[in-house]
């Protein structure tokens, strides 16, 4: 005898199947690509304290090398594919993101959002906010904001305050200058210092240079040029900028620039030329180097110790001149997420002070202001250096479509003429020369793409 | 097997084989925007192309002449021998990869003002690095090549008192032109396409005149993306193929001039002559310099190895999923091959060279482009979790490394003479016999060192791992990531070093084994 199923039956089936599927709600993952770095790392320490706030969330963090993070997310966005709904890369990519319709325009994305979510904005450093999440909307050529600064990082002084506090070696630079020995508030008493401690008997230097390729002395440099007048180019942001506006890298205050870079040669510490951000903090840790220009980012990996404590040895100050370098990066939601709203609130999130605060305890630097007042950070001993800078911060940065074009051609001369292949006003107008060619070039491609 | 000569379906398979590359390339047609001769009009281009390809050929020369005059110095020791255990040895260092060599390099040599400040000595230095690199393994492959000489060749030279100059001309070098042939091949492609050495040893840069062609590609690519991502991978497409074509072309020729001076070594060789006392602390020798540097770099550097270990489950297993089904596939393309063209392909020589070349077209390509292609593979798949991307990997690794692998077993299947195949089919003994004869039972050995070299290659690739390690996690990457960038930290990259060393010492261990075990069988069956 065949049983059939009756009425009552089949619906008491139907309800357990939906009870079932009600209780296996999919949750909505959001996939996070960026550069390995302390700002990464600061937000998966945050995962579980987001994910139990929002249940329906699953962060996924994909953290990778700097080339391959820039790669996926280039290959992603151009090919449509949505694996990654934030995009952590830095102000060099601004032009490309945006000229090519690859990421949201924050404030149409965030629109419908309560106002008071979208607070902290008015917290950001404000010049470090449009140096790197800010461009040209291609439309109307109207400025967007097109992300928030997952980090604003700057580059300062890392100085050695044991070899400044020792009483043998202030006595000695009082007797040879003729003054106090402390941390260098202007160029020349840089150089002086870099002079002084370079004590070869002792295996002591005084400075340590980053002179690799892949930007490091590009960047390093930038602090000399634009800190003794020069720049690069006429701009107020590092992203601004057409073929029609010109570079002035053989100008008398770049010469000047690179002429007292070059004198720093015989107080160097280091093979120059394969020494680079993090290799330079390695120098640095054994304690034989008074001093350097180092990465805000990188401070923390100088400074921290595995039991929560500092490495007192250290100290740190703004370069002289008054003014900083801006650089970092920002958050960036692909057009082509499945959930660019959730992709926001979870960065608005971020930008809350709180977490901000707590990201800073493990390294980042922060865009937001008020972070730097809280008493836990003011103990980092890189905290108001930091703060400083950032409040002094300008542009520095190319981060326009010929960004890699100038930091690779700068790299190049400065190079060769480190190597004393070229005398630095050779360097420097084969330098300009070369660039505006490369530039007129590249934008011709730019004008027939 | 005359009538097999003719099955159609050998066709089939070796369409299949063409296919490996044609199909991983397909994607090339969507990019679009190629302009090939731009790459003339750049400089720096031109530059560290012809930099490249001398560094290239140099490097090559001598990786080859040198380990082959080893190898032929070393053999008397026979694979019975108690010393060939020491010899393992010698294929440390390309199971520990690339990225562990560029590591162990940056600790021996980034402090080193001498070799830094000079272009000339971070080249020398490159091309010992190489040598140290492949060089030994090369001088490993010549040796056990060598041990296949039939004994009563070997006891005619010894009979007749053979001079070293005759026994290189007559027996020795004949018998290792094959080999010599691949290698060569092999060389010239590690060492055009090298990059993690020089980035994370020296710094390349044009500006110190280091900089080599496939960084050079990387940094156009960066530059170009600026603009967009197309546009980039069009015009380093573009390149790439300008740097293919150039690179085959001096290939050939360089191939083609090693064929016509192949014998002269044997002048060069008896100029250098090594002392058969040498043969006495041989493993001595090969522990100073195999293991030496190894151990200085351990004891130098401070670790706490807190690696997670689990993590690499997956990728161990997937990669030994990728190195067995490659294995497979090559060894019955490298059949079918030599059943298809039975006439060309009785050795590696100027008519059957195209043919390798062919195979290895993919290892040519520059891999960037492989790595831009593979971005059009992921494009492809409608639906993308870990699974799908497990499968792509596997797929991704056994195209790149299956022709690979057809070469070598190529060359090791020319041991299999024509005449002896002709003999078998005049006495109509059954085709299934005869491959298993002569083409699988005799060379289990071979066979099991390539299955154990691919999962190494397999392990330290860093194209697909690279581009998939967002789903299968990649030792290399990590590794990679630890030695530089923003997240560099030298005691978790020793971490890292100590495991490649554990997993190249677990390979030399099962190597040893299975030799062992051979002999145990063999000295049995006498």
């Amino acid at each position: 005898m065949c049983k059939i199923l009756t009425m009552k039956q089949i619906l008491i089936i139907l309800t357990f199947i939906t009870l079932f599927s009600c209780n296996n709600n999919k949750k909505t993952d959001i996939t996070i690509l960026g550069e390995s770095a302390t700002s990464i790392q600061s937000m998966i320490a945050l995962e579980n304290e987001y994910e139990s706030k929002n249940l329906n969330i699953d962060l996924i963090f994909k953290p990778n090398s700097f080339d391959d993070a820039f790669n996926k997310a280039n290959q992603d966005f151009s090919n449509g594919t949505g694996l990654y709904d934030i995009v952590m890369q830095y102000n060099f990519s601004l032009a490309s993101f945006v000229n090519n319709d690859y990421v949201y325009d924050i404030d149409k994305l965030t629109s419908n959002f309560p106002k008071k979510l979208l607070v902290f904005e008015k917290d950001l450093f404000e010049n470090a906010w449009k140096e790197v999440g800010f461009y040209k909307s291609k439309e109307n050529d109207k400025i967007i904001k097109v992300g928030y600064p997952f980090t604003a990082n700057t580059m300062f002084i890392a100085y050695n305050q044991t070899l400044f506090n020792d009483d043998t070696q202030k006595k000695e630079y009082q007797k040879i200058y003729g003054k106090e020995l402390k941390a260098p508030e202007s160029w020349e008493d840089f150089y002086k210092i870099s002079e002084f401690f370079t004590q070869k008997d002792k295996g002591l230097y005084g400075i340590c240079l980053q002179g690799a390729n892949g930007g490091w002395l590009y960047y390093e440099w930038m602090n000399f040029l634009f800190g003794m007048g020069g720049k690069t180019m006429n701009k107020q942001y590092g992203w601004e900028g057409d073929i029609n506006t010109k570079t002035e890298l053989n100008s008398q205050e770049s010469i000047k620039a690179a002429k007292y870079y070059m004198s720093l040669k015989p107080y160097n510490a280091g093979t120059f030329t394969n020494i680079d951000a993090y290799q330079q903090i390695e120098i640095l840790k054994e304690g034989k180097v008074a001093m350097s220009i180092i990465w805000s980012d990188l401070a923390y990996n100088l400074v921290s110790k595995a039991d929560g404590s500092f490495d007192d040895r250290f100290a740190f100050i703004p370069i002289p001149g008054g003014k900083s370098m801006l650089a970092g990066g920002s958050y960036f939601i692909n057009k082509n997420s499945s959930n660019p709203l959730e992709s926001a609130k979870y960065i608005i999130d971020l930008m809350s002070k709180e977490n901000q605060i707590k990201m800073a305890k493990t390294g980042l630097c922060s865009a937001l202001k008020t972070v730097y007042q809280d008493p836990e950070i003011k103990k980092i001993p890189y905290s108001l250096a930091l703060e400083e800078s950032l409040n002094n911060g300008v542009y520095m940065l190319e981060a326009g479509v010929d960004a890699t074009l100038i930091s690779d051609k700068i790299t190049y001369y400065l190079q060769k003429i480190w190597n004393e292949e070229y005398s630095v006003e050779e360097g420097l107008d084969r330098m300009q020369a070369d660039i505006e060619k490369e530039r007129k070039k590249l934008y011709n491609n730019l004008n027939n793409k | 097997m005359q009538l097999f000569r003719h099955i159609k379906w050998f066709d089939f398979f070796i369409g299949i084989l063409i296919l490996f590359f044609i199909i991983y390339i397909s994607p090339i047609y969507k990019i679009g925007d190629f302009d090939f001769l731009s790459f003339f009009n750049n400089q720096d281009g031109k530059i560290s192309l012809l930099r490249s390809l001398l560094f290239t050929i140099i490097s090559t020369a001598f990786t080859i002449i040198i380990s082959l005059r080893f190898a032929i110095s070393l053999n008397k020791i026979k694979l019975h021998s108690k010393s060939i255990y020491f010899f393992s040895l010698l294929f440390l260092p390309v199971v520990l990869g690339n990225v562990s060599i560029a590591f162990l390099g940056k600790i021996l040599l980034s402090e080193s003002v001498i070799v830094q400040e000079s272009m000339w000595l971070k080249f020398l230095s490159l091309g010992f690095i190489q040598f140290w690199q492949y060089g030994t393994l090369f001088t490993y492959l010549f040796w056990l090549n060598l041990q296949k000489i039939p004994i009563d060749t070997s006891a005619y030279a010894e009979t007749a008192k053979l001079s070293f100059k005759e026994k290189a001309r007559d027996i020795l070098l004949p018998a290792s032109k094959d080999l010599t042939g691949l290698l060569l091949i092999l060389s010239f492609i590690f060492s055009f396409y090298e990059n993690a050495k020089g980035v994370l040893i020296f710094k390349s840069s044009p500006g110190t005149n280091t900089e080599m062609i496939i960084q050079w590609l990387n940094r156009m690519h960066q530059s170009n993306s600026l603009i967009s991502a197309d546009f980039a991978s069009g015009r380093t497409i573009s390149y790439g193929i300008v740097v293919l074509i150039i690179s085959i072309i001096i290939l050939a020729i360089f191939f083609y001039a090693q064929t016509k001076s192949y014998y002269k070594l044997n002048g060069l060789f008896a100029a250098f002559s090594i002392k058969s006392r040498f043969q006495k602390y041989i493993w001595l020798l090969i522990i100073i310099f195999i293991v030496l540097p190894i151990l200085y770099v351990l004891i130098q550097s401070s670790s706490i190895l807190k690696i997670d270990f689990l993590y690499l489950g997956n990728p161990i297993l997937y990669s030994l999923i990728a190195s067995f089904i490659s294995l497979i596939c090559a060894a019955f393309i490298a059949i079918v091959l030599r059943f298809k063209w039975r006439n060309t392909l009785v050795g590696l020589n100027n008519k059957s060279m195209p043919i390798f070349v062919s195979l290895f077209l993919l290892q040519l390509t520059p891999p960037i482009i492989i790595y831009l292609l593979g971005f059009q593979w992921i494009k492809n798949i409608d639906f993308i979790n870990d699974s799908t991307m497990g499968i792509l990997w596997v797929i991704g690794h056994t195209i790149l490394i299956t022709p690979l692998l057809v070469g070598f077993i190529l060359i090791f299947h020319f041991n299999t003479k024509e005449e002896e195949l002709i003999y078998l089919e005049s006495h109509k003994i059954k085709f299934f016999r005869v491959i298993k004869d002569c083409f699988f039972t005799r060379y289990k050995l071979e066979y099991i060192l390539s299955y154990l070299l691919c999962f190494s290659f397999i392990w330290n690739e860093t194209i697909i791992n690279n581009l998939l390690s967002d789903y299968i996690p990649s030792f290399v990457s990590d590794m990679k990531m630890s030695i530089e960038g923003r997240s560099a930290n030298s005691s978790r990259a020793m971490g890292y070093l100590i495991i490649s060393l554990i997993i190249a010492t677990l390979i030399i261990l099962l190597w040893n084994y299975i030799l062992k075990r051979n002999n145990k069988i063999d000295d049995e069956l006498a």
